[in-house]
């Protein structure tokens, strides 16, 4: 096996477009026609229009990062509907169960529970608390740098893992969609997403997830009443059809997924459950809303319409992908692979069941969908690297607001870098397993210090500085170490660690870590910190009211 | 003030057995997931009817618990408990 360090392996990604360039021109990759390109321009221009109507009334730090607190509810819920209904779920979770793959059910009812604990236990405490960034509510609790600096530090981890997913698939679509290289599609998504973040902010970002979600609503429901007529709305037989494919396809070729193992399978459900409530660009939303019940309401929003989508992506069309699209040699190359690969599967599920014009608007939906999260992430990103990073730990918040807005314009630029860089290399990955690296990293460093935070009274500065470090370095270092990347990347023969979602054990680390740490710390009960930690929960549980530019960055 | 310390409490436990709930559905539905997959003799699409009854069973529970808790704890608002 070839043993390439990760520097190279980055150059490498980049080298290879030369490649899928050549591809693109001897026909193997399919491209859209004169429709669906339309279709496409117009959705695209409708989410352009949207971030300007935005820039208009952007005029503060508030409004940048908040929206003004101006959100209702359930603009709000169909906003986490946005920010949750990525191009995994979409692409990746179809382009799982295409290739035979039943992780996908674990994909889609693990979240369902995280929106339960988000609603139960994290959104109205953050509203409540007028904090809404980890890194917020730990500098509520502890005083010092480094506790931001940490914190900072692995919200911009999780956020370009996950940045990377997005940029995988768009760069794939847009591939299909048009022909052009991955990596002037890579280039393109990142300019269009640098674009809605500078120019409109968080109330941009708000309102294209909502067309987003709007639009990616009516597509699946077009497309699950598309796939049923085709089988005389008789569910069974598209099973038995795609069973049938299946069998063709893959005869008794037994692919060991999670769900073999109870270990990754466990590992992958937490993640994909609890990591939502580390998820950065996820909590922010809570912060656009004006109160509490406001908040309550759009996380019981976004569950009816997000469990109404999962059920239609994965019980009818991951199921209608399998039965309609394999025996359609147009759509495979002569290796017999899918042209953009398994991710792309329900785009040309859209161009058997409705030609042309639908094969345009649903790659369109898709790529608004998408640059709508990257947008969101960018912004949670971005906000760490200025606000955080530069303006209160290297500054020591001594940043006039005009210099913030610049410092933040400055970070978006530095993300959009990093996001094109790493969309590059990772070409070819499977989205919904990119982003579980997001979710998994999220509920090992951020979900137990910002629970601790919020819940437990004994835990010290220290220790959540520990448990943080532990649980992003032990996440982080089994990630690489596992089959996907030491073995299917970096080329090693055999991997350090046996399984692909490593959350079971660096998610209790992190929490035994805060534990321990905190115990052994002088600070540990004292009486002043207890003061603190009771004012906290007072205001955490009642609310205080929370004006406008009173909030902490 | 009483009062207010026993709804909180009320509301804490309420809390609890909701998560709880959702928390052993989900398990069960996992469970009889990875259970199903590891016997099957294809590759392991899992089979419709176990796939629906996870993924409905945790749909279920998590809203049934989610709209208890909306109707059961009052929200606190913002100028009422300053």
């Amino acid at each position: 096996m070839n043993r390439r360090s990760f520097g190279t392996l980055l150059c490498t990604g980049i080298a290879t477009h030369v490649g899928s360039v050549a591809r693109a021109d001897d026909g193997g990759i399919t491209s859209g026609g004169p429709i669906a390109l339309t279709m496409f321009g117009l959705i695209v221009a409708m989410t352009i229009v949207v971030t300007l109507w935005a820039a208009k009334r952007v005029s503060s730090a508030h409004d940048l990062y908040a929206a003004g607190g101006r959100i209702t509810g359930m603009q709000n819920g169909l906003a986490i509907c946005g920010d949750f209904m990525s191009a995994s779920t979409f692409l990746g979770v179809i382009g799982l169960a295409f290739v035979g793959n039943g992780e996908s059910v674990i994909y889609v009812a693990s979240p369902i529970l995280g929106l339960a604990f988000l609603l139960l236990y994290i959104a109205e405490p953050l509203r409540n608390l007028g904090r809404y960034t980890i890194v917020q509510v730990m500098t509520l609790r502890f005083e010092g740098r480094a506790i931001r600096a940490f914190c900072a530090f692995a919200v911009l981890t999780v956020t370009l893992f996950y940045l990377i997913a997005q940029m995988v698939g768009a760069g794939t679509l847009l591939q299909v969609l048009i022909g052009v290289p991955y990596s002037v599609a890579v280039v393109v998504v990142a300019a269009l997403m640098m674009l809605y973040v500078l120019l409109g902010g968080m109330l941009a970002t708000t309102w294209v997830q909502i067309l987003k979600a709007v639009l990616l609503v009516g597509c699946v429901a077009l497309l699950t009443v598309m796939a049923l007529a085709r089988v005389d709305f008789d569910p069974a037989s598209l099973y038995r059809i795609a069973g049938d494919q299946l069998l063709r396809v893959f005869g008794d070729n037994d692919a060991k997924t999670a769900l073999t193992s109870p270990f990754s399978a466990l590992s992958l459900g937490l993640a994909m459950s609890f990591g939502m409530a580390g998820l950065p660009h996820v909590l922010i939303r809570f912060f656009t809303v004006p109160n509490a019940l406001e908040a309550r309401r759009s996380v019981l929003v976004a569950t009816y319409i997000i469990a109404a989508v999962f059920f239609c992506i994965v019980f009818v069309l991951a199921y209608a992908s399998i039965a309609f699209v394999y025996g359609q040699p147009q759509f495979f190359d002569t290796d017999g692979q899918l042209a953009g690969g398994s991710n792309m599967a329900v785009i040309h599920l859209a161009r058997v069941l409705g030609g042309e014009p639908l094969f345009g608007v649903v790659a369109a939906v898709t790529f608004a969908t998408i640059l709508a999260v990257v947008a969101g992430l960018t912004m949670a990103g971005a906000g760490a690297l200025a606000n955080d990073l530069y303006v209160q730990v290297w500054r020591r918040g001594e940043v006039s607001e005009t210099g913030q807005v610049n410092a933040f314009r400055v970070g978006t630029i530095v993300i959009t870098a990093l996001a094109i860089l790493f969309g590059i290399a990772f070409e070819g990955q499977s989205i919904a397993y990119m982003v579980s690296l997001a979710f998994t990293v999220a509920v090992s460093a951020n979900f137990p210090v910002l629970i601790l935070a919020i819940y437990w009274r004994g835990l010290t500065r220290r220790g959540a500085l520990a448990g943080g470090a532990a649980g992003l370095l032990s996440s982080v270092a089994l990630i690489v170490a596992g089959p996907p990347i030491w073995v299917g990347i970096l080329g090693y023969a055999k991997p350090l660690f046996p399984y692909a979602y490593p959350a079971l054990a660096s998610m209790p680390l992190a929490f035994f870590t805060c534990w321990l740490v905190s115990r052994l710390d002088p600070q540990y009960g004292a009486s002043e910190a207890g003061r603190l930690f009771d004012e906290i929960r007072r205001q955490a549980s009642r609310g205080v009211a929370v004006a406008s530019g009173a909030i902490v960055h | 003030m009483r009062s207010s310390i026993s709804e909180a409490q009320s509301a804490r436990t309420l809390r609890a057995w909701l998560l709880a709930l959702c928390v052993v559905i989900y398990v069960v539905g996992m469970g009889v997931l990875i259970a199903q997959a590891s016997e099957a003799a294809i590759r392991p699409l899992v089979e419709v009817r176990y796939g629906i009854f996870a993924f409905g069973g945790v749909v279920v529970s998590c809203v049934v618990a989610m709209v208890l808790f909306a109707r059961r704890v009052p929200v606190a608002s913002e100028g009422e408990k300053r």
